[in-house]
C-alpha cells in the first residue's frame, strides 16, 4: 500500500483508539433509532419498515460520501493540523482524499451492524443480497465522492458551514425518498426529486435489495452524473484551497 | 560565486487592504543559516509561510533550486522542513511516538531515521506522552523532529525558541548548527532574539517598511 495512505490509516486508528467507546456509542445510537422505527412501523406495515430500513442504509452511504471530507477538514482546522496537510509531499487534493479514505472503514462496520440488527428484526439477507449491498455501497461511495468534494469546497469558502452540510443531507433524504416515497412530496418538488442522482440511486438500491431487480438505467444516470461531477469538483476544490491559501485563512473555522 | 537555493523577486502581499510587502527581493545562499528579524506585524511569519507554500503571494516569483515554486510547488515540497507554531500541527490525542510515526509514513522515512531523530531531539522519555499534555519544550522538539525526518535541504523556522527554557534553546541551537554543518541543510529562521541571530546566523535580514534589508 502507498506509504502516505498507510500513514492516514495509522493516524485514523490511533485517533479512534484514543476515543475507545465513541464509535461503539455511535453505532448503538443508530441501532436504537432503527429499533424505534421498527416498532413505529408495527402500526403501519412491515413493508414500510423494509422500505425505511434500506432508505436509512442508503442515507448513511450518502452521508459518508458527502460529509466525511467536510467534517474531516473542520476537525483538522480545530486541531490546528490542516496546514501540515498542505506541507505534505504530493498533490493537496489527493492528500485530502487520503485523509478521508480510512474513515470509510467505519461505513463498512456500520453496514455490518445494520445488517446484523436487520436480521434480528426479521430482514433476510442471502449471500447474493450481501454482495449486492456491499457492491452498491462501494460504487455509490465513489460516485458521490465528487459531490462531497464540492460541498467541502463550498463549506471551506463559507466557514462555519456545518449547518449547510446537514441541510444538504436532510434535503437529499427528503427529496430522494429515504423516509417516504417521492410521490408523497408536493407536486412542485417532483421535478427536483426526479433529477437528483440520489433519487435514482435509491430507487435502484431498493429494487436491488427488496426485489433483487437490477434497474440499470436508474443507477447509470447516477454513475454518469458522478463521473461528470468528479473532475469539476476537483477543479473547484483546488480553486477554493488556492483562495484560502491566498487569504491565509485555511486554518480559520 | 555563491549559489542561491531560494530566490525571491518582486514579492507582493497584502491582507485585507494592509500591505506587508510591496516588492520584496531576497536571495538565500545554499547551505547557509539566514535570520530574519523585524517588529511584530512586519511579516516574518508571513514570509516563512509564503516560502513554505502555506500562503500564496499576490505577485512575484519564488525560485527554489531552479524551480519556479510559485507555479510548481508540488515539485519542491519535499525539499522543505517547516516549523511554524510548535504548539499546533500535531494530533493532541496521539502520543509523541504516534505523531512521529504518522509523519514518517507520510515521508516514507525509514524506522532507523525515526530512531535517529528521536535520539537527536532527546525525545525517548516522552514517546508515550500525549501531545496535548506535552510541555512547550517537548512540543518544540517534536516539531523539529517532524521537520527533519525527511532530511530536508531547506529548514524554515519561525520563532523557534519562543517561550522555552535556555537549556532546550541551547540544544536546539546545537542541532541547527549540526544540521547546517553536517547535513548541509540551508536554514532560514525568523526571530526576535538578537542573541539567537548572533549565535546561529551567517546572514541577517530585517523586515521594515514593507521591505527586507540585509544588516
Amino acid at each position: 500500500m502507498n506509504s502516505k495512505l498507510l500513514g492516514f490509516f495509522y493516524r485514523e486508528l490511533c485517533i479512534e483508539k484514543s476515543y475507545k467507546i465513541n464509535f461503539a456509542l455511535k453505532i448503538f445510537s443508530l441501532m436504537f433509532n432503527l429499533v424505534i422505527f421498527y416498532f413505529l412501523c408495527k402500526y403501519i406495515s412491515r413493508e414500510y419498515f423494509y422500505f425505511l430500513f434500506f432508505g436509512i442504509i442508503f442515507s448513511r452511504i450518502i452521508y459518508y460520501s458527502l460529509l466525511t471530507l467536510n467534517e474531516a477538514i473542520r476537525q483538522e482546522q480545530y486541531w490546528g493540523t490542516i496546514e501540515r496537510l498542505i506541507l505534505f509531499p504530493g498533490d493537496e487534493v489527493l492528500t485530502h482524499i487520503y485523509l478521508i479514505l480510512p474513515k470509510f472503514l467505519f461505513l463498512f462496520i456500520e453496514l455490518i451492524a445494520y445488517i446484523s440488527i436487520g436480521m434480528l428484526l426479521g430482514i433476510s439477507f442471502t449471500l447474493q443480497k450481501l454482495v449486492y449491498l456491499f457492491g452498491f455501497a462501494a460504487i455509490a461511495t465513489i460516485v458521490f465522492i465528487g459531490f462531497g468534494l464540492f460541498l467541502a469546497g463550498v463549506i471551506l469558502l463559507l466557514k462555519r458551514g456545518d449547518s449547510l452540510g446537514w441541510l444538504t443531507l436532510s434535503l437529499i433524504d427528503i427529496l430522494s425518498g429515504v423516509y417516504f416515497p417521492t410521490d408523497a412530496l408536493p407536486r412542485q418538488l417532483h421535478g427536483i426529486s426526479a433529477i437528483l442522482p440520489t433519487t435514482r440511486s435509491l430507487s435502484f438500491f431498493r429494487s436491488l435489495m427488496l426485489e433483487s431487480k437490477i434497474d440499470t438505467p436508474d443507477f447509470l444516470f447516477a454513475i454518469v452524473t458522478g463521473i461528470l461531477t468528479l473532475p469539476l469538483s476537483v477543479v473547484f476544490f483546488r480553486s477554493v484551497l488556492k483562495i484560502a491559501l491566498k487569504k491565509g485563512t485555511l486554518g480559520h473555522y | 560565486m555563491a549559489e542561491h537555493i531560494i530566490e525571491v523577486s518582486n514579492l507582493k502581499k497584502s491582507f485585507n487592504g494592509r500591505t506587508l510587502f510591496t516588492s520584496l527581493n531576497l536571495k538565500i545562499e545554499k547551505q547557509s543559516v539566514t535570520a530574519v528579524t523585524g517588529k511584530n506585524g512586519s511579516g516574518k511569519t508571513t514570509l516563512i509561510k509564503i516560502l513554505a507554500g502555506l500562503i500564496l503571494p499576490d505577485a512575484g516569483k519564488i525560485i527554489v533550486s531552479g524551480v519556479d515554486a510559485t507555479r510548481r510547488r508540488k515539485s519542491v515540497k519535499k525539499m522543505f522542513g517547516v516549523v511554524i507554531n510548535p504548539e499546533l500541527g500535531f494530533y493532541p490525542q496521539l502520543s509523541v511516538y504516534e505523531n512521529i510515526k504518522f509523519i514518517s509514513y507520510i515521508y516514507k522515512a525509514r524506522s532507523s531515521m525515526m530512531d535517529e531523530v528521536i535520539e537527536k531531539l532527546s525525545l525517548e522519555d516522552f514517546l508515550d506522552t500525549k501531545f496535548a499534555v506535552c510541555s512547550s519544550g517537548i512540543k518544540h522538539r517534536l516539531s523539529i523532529a517532524a521537520a527533519i525526518i525527511n532530511k530536508p535541504e531547506i529548514l524554515l523556522l519561525d520563532e523557534l525558541t519562543r517561550s522555552i527554557d535556555m537549556e532546550t534553546s541551547q540544544k536546539i541551537y546545537e542541532l541547527i548548527g549540526f544540521l547546517n554543518k553536517e547535513s548541509k541543510t540551508t536554514v532560514f529562521f525568523a526571530t526576535h532574539d538578537a542573541n539567537e541571530v548572533k549565535k546561529l546566523a551567517h546572514f541577517h535580514y530585517n523586515l521594515e517598511n514593507r521591505d527586507i534589508n540585509r544588516i
